[in-house]
């Protein structure tokens, strides 16, 4: 595996071509494909159970699929053993090794692999100021605070200069302080050391933080694929939509599929969308979704939707309102709270080109 | 059979495709050897053993078959119908009393003491229930006889003129020390099965205002219903079926069925009688346990009317109890008391041991080393004593291995697969001993088989087969899932990955179960009797010893039996496991990186 690592470093896009997997009757993957560029960093994005597990631990060579393959450049990797392909993981709960030292556990897929002692030390040494831990070595795994398990656990991945670094849910168990510093450290590094990233979460700010890409997941498929803005400005069907951030559905009439998309909500106001997918025939009936970022309170005289604000919650940065509108439906709207808070009766529009048109029967 | 060798050898790769067997069930691969040879050792046997009992008994050894001329003698027999209720009642008497006090005892160990003290005192029950089963009832021999503690101490005090003679050699004899006997098993049993109880709901029940009583019988107890069953059960089959601890302290108003199917076994030569009596033997105690089982079934169903009754007794009487009733734990205290009563016989022996005196207990006539020289010297203790060390030693490496193979294709297979596994392991533990002895050396006069050295060794493997899973199924299915795939993932095949992850953190389980085995192996008596042949092992050499009278030398030996199979291996494992603590952190990354600085 030395050899494939050498040669093969950094280069050649990481292909998963028609995977698919069953547990029992449940099917954990559909007939999934990916492609990811050298240098990438990729987020399989999905609640739990979607999938995005199960996928990693198939490009690892942990789990087997039921039928598709996985290539690494022109090279099918599809049935060799984990320890053969040159992709390394940081896994879920870290798995450190308890009976060794840290520098043991850095240093144990050098020793595997029969490199010598010294080259052992030196390589150690180096992996583990990569990950700022240089004073650790000598120290047992369960005397680590949970971010220094994460580094080393990345250190060990590291060493062996995996071509593809797959990290499960690498952040999961830490507090959110401390998640946030290192999301901010692995994009960094993964800049720095230019390796492939595969990272797979079920917090969105995360991918949206780290990412090149996104991948979000439901149901052993993907939803969409795309940068992190794309999936959130323009989501291609209600599922990413409140997926990846808050968002409001509003059922409403395609009246103008020109240059640009026109639809009528309820009560005659009229937005202006944009409509990745495409769009129908004037007439047709559409969903629309719209961040609550992008609804803002209008005068009275101006076009709009009429509601009564029902609950006002303060976040901080800004204030979170749940209006309920005249039929019945409820919309959430966020301000920014340096703006004071409203209450009562209001008068809603929506910021033109912000809300997002999608055929209605999507789910 | 050679598809069968074909999954044994390629056990060891999940993703190789694994022929025959392995295909079947799979990731069963590991576990067919241990599965082999409980079918060998138990089942088989057992089998054979059914058989002879419908055949003849000649003068030239076993006639043709079938017939039911052994089961028509045994009608006939006075001793069978005197033998049987006799056994089978003693039997439910010891499983009766066992199971009350072990539910006492966990449940003291349990919920009445802090965590550290009740691991303590579970140690004590192990260790009581570990050390020598031989020497467990000498102890009583001590405690009981007619110069025995008891009655001394009785007469001392003017409470009796004359020792009270039902003391010794009779059935309360028998009972007092297979409760001794049995307890620390339904201790483990029971405790198991309380661990499993959320302390939360406990107290929970507290803050709900339920009292101690209340809260042990209304929801402690019934949660336990399981274990409570098992328990019964399982001492009181391990109860009947006791050949030794009758022979030893029952005299010949104490003597149970097992004995006279060992002696017309061994001594008359009676296979088929044997057999016969054995079979008819078990069929009643079946027939009783399963009406046990349905009484306890009947109560359960009986606890929701009779309810609110015991609750409405349960106040009045607490707000009659007086004040300082609130402050003692009945449980605490019987917890204390049972360890003494776990601890105090072996203390005895060792005290004893010391005893100038020629006969056994009372009065001290002074102190002296001699009976250890004594005993040592006895002609066949030396040779005994090899065989003994040799057949553990070998039984407890081999047991050690299946077993552990065993518990490695137990973690590897679903829970359906894991459970079958499991069931056929602690087999041997279930099914009496004189069944899997009996049955052995019946298969051995079917076959071309020999009893002696080698066949002991295979039946101890099997019997301490139970022990090893429990042990190592235990710590591997506490490590990490993920540690393998890791060392995988990071370069190491399957082997490299099993000998530098898996097997450096098991290796201290691994150490206690073979220690553990050696002490068993060391110990065992109730198969041995029937598979050892003309050869004799250490506890048959004691067995005949006592077989004469107790006697002081007994003692002597009783504690360098206990020294051997308990303190020794204790030792043994603490430096075992000081140097693999030692030595994990010594990798050569480190070792050489410490050179260098």
């Amino acid at each position: 595996m030395s050899d494939a690592t050498s040669q093969g470093a950094h280069s050649g896009t990481l292909r998963a071509r028609g995977v698919s997997k069953c547990f029992g009757p449940h099917r954990v993957l559909d007939n999934v494909d990916l492609e990811v560029a050298p240098g990438e960093f990729f987020t399989l994005l999905g609640p739990s159970g979607c999938g995005k597990t199960t996928l990693l631990r198939i490009i690892a060579g942990l789990e087997t699929s039921d039928s598709g393959s996985i290539l690494i450049g022109d090279n099918d990797i599809t049935r060799e053993p984990p320890e053969r392909r040159p992709f390394n993981m940081v896994f879920q709960g870290y798995a450190l090794f308890p009976h060794m030292s840290v520098g043991d556990n850095v240093g144990y897929g050098l020793r595997v692999a029969g490199v010598r002692n010294a080259e052992i030390q030196r390589r150690v040494t180096r992996a583990l100021d990569v990950v700022d831990l240089p004073q650790v070595r000598d120290r047992d795994i369960g005397d680590l605070s949970g971010g220094q398990r994460q580094r080393v656990a990345l250190a060990r991945a590291l060493i062996n200069e995996p071509i593809v670094l797959l990290l499960d849910e690498p952040l999961g168990a830490l507090d959110l302080q401390l998640r946030k510093r290192l999301q901010e450290e692995l994009r960094a590094m993964q800049q720095r050391v230019g390796t492939t990233f595969i990272y797979v979460t079920h917090d969105q700010e995360e991918a949206l933080s780290m990412s090149d890409r996104i991948a979000v997941m439901r149901a052993g498929q993907f939803a969409q694929i795309g940068s992190p803005e794309e999936v959130y400005r323009t989501p291609r069907t209600p599922y990413v939509a409140h997926f990846i951030g808050e968002t409001n559905l509003l059922a409403g009439t395609l009246v103008d599929a020109g240059e640009s998309v026109q639809v009528r909500l309820a009560e005659g106001l009229v937005v202006q969308a944009s409509a990745p997918n495409g769009h129908g025939q004037v007439g047709d009936a559409v969903t629309v979704a719209v961040r609550p970022e992008h609804v803002r309170f209008v005068a009275p005289s101006e076009p709009g939707r009429d509601g009564r604000i029902e609950q006002v919650t303060y976040l901080g940065s800004v204030r979170r309102y749940r209006i309920v509108l005249g039929d019945g439906a409820e919309i959430r709207v966020t301000q920014s709270a340096d703006e004071p808070a409203k209450s009562g009766d209001v008068r809603l529009s929506i910021t033109d080109r912000a809300a997002v048109a999608l055929a209605a029967d999507e789910s | 059979m050679d598809h069968l060798q074909g999954v044994v050898l390629s056990g060891n790769s999940p993703q190789r495709a694994v022929p025959g067997l392995g295909r079947v069930v799979p990731g069963l691969g590991r576990a067919v050897p241990g599965l082999l040879l409980v079918g060998l050792v138990v089942v088989v046997p057992a089998v054979v053993l059914t058989t002879y009992a419908f055949r003849d008994t000649t003068f030239l050894g076993v006639g043709p078959g079938p017939t039911l001329d052994q089961f028509r003698k045994l009608v006939d027999q006075p001793t069978f119908w005197n033998l049987t209720p006799r056994t089978i009642g003693v039997g439910l008497i010891v499983g009766s009393v066992v199971t009350l006090l072990s539910f006492v005892m966990a449940y003291g160990i349990r919920f009445r003491f802090s965590r550290r003290a009740g691991r303590r005192i579970f140690a004590v029950v192990i260790a009581a229930g570990i050390a020598s089963f031989l020497v467990r009832i000498f102890a009583w021999g001590t405690v009981l006889n007619a110069n025995g503690l008891v009655n001394q101490v009785l007469m001392k005090l003017g409470i009796i003129d004359n020792p009270f003679e039902p003391l010794f050699y009779s059935p309360l004899a028998v009972v007092i020390t297979m409760v001794y006997l049995y307890l620390p098993i339904g201790i483990a049993i029971m405790f198991g099965a309380l661990q499993d109880i959320d302390q939360f709901s406990v107290e929970a029940g507290r803050d709900l205002g339920a009292g101690r009583w209340r809260i042990a019988l209304q929801l402690v107890a019934p949660q336990a219903v399981g274990a409570i069953t098992t328990c019964l059960v399982l001492t009181t089959v391990l109860a009947s079926a006791d050949y030794v601890t009758p022979q030893l302290v029952g005299g010949t108003k104490g003597i149970m069925i097992g004995v006279a199917i060992r002696d017309r076994a061994l001594s008359g030569a009676d296979l088929p009688g044997a057999a016969a009596t054995t079979i008819a033997f078990l069929l009643a105690l079946a027939v009783v346990l399963a009406v046990v089982a349905l009484l306890i079934r009947v109560c359960r169903l009986l606890v929701r009317p009779l309810a609110p009754i015991a609750n409405r007794a349960a106040t009045r009487a607490a707000r009659h109890a007086p004040r300082w009733m609130e402050r003692v734990s009945l449980s605490r205290a019987a917890t204390i008391l049972l360890a003494f009563y776990l601890i105090l016989p072996t203390v005895v022996v060792f005290v004893f041991s010391f005893n100038s005196a020629r006969t056994l207990g009372l009065p001290w006539q002074g102190f002296t080393t001699r009976w250890y020289p004594d005993v040592v010297s006895r002609p066949g203790f030396g040779e005994s004593l090899r065989t003994s060390l040799l057949v553990a030693i070998v039984a407890s490496a081999a047991a050690t291995m299946v077993g552990g193979a065993m518990a490695s294709a137990a973690t590897r297979t679903g829970p359906r697969t894991r459970r079958l596994i499991q069931a056929a392991a602690l087999l041997p533990f279930v099914v009496p001993g004189i069944l899997i002895g009996l049955g052995l050396m019946i298969a051995a006069d079917a076959s071309p088989m020999v009893p002696g050295y080698s066949m002991t060794v295979v039946a101890h493997v099997v019997l301490l087969l139970p022990v090893v899973m429990a042990v190592l199924l235990t710590r591997l299915m506490s490590l990490n899932p993920e540690f393998v795939p890791a060392a995988r993932d990071l370069g190491a095949r399957q082997t490299v990955a099993f000998r530098t992850i898996t097997f450096p953190l098991i290796l201290p389980s691994v150490l206690a179960a073979f220690v553990l085995c050696f002490t068993i192996s060391m110990d065992e008596v109730f198969v041995t009797v029937f598979t050892i042949g003309s050869s004799t092992t250490l506890p048959i050499w004691i067995l005949s010893q006592a077989r004469v009278g107790f006697d002081p030398g007994l003692n002597a030996l009783g504690v360098m039996l206990v020294t051997a199979t308990v303190v020794l291996p204790l030792v043994i494992y603490g430096v075992a496991r000081l140097g693999t603590r030692l030595l994990g952190h010594r990798g050569p990354a480190e070792s050489e990186g410490a050179e260098l600085s």
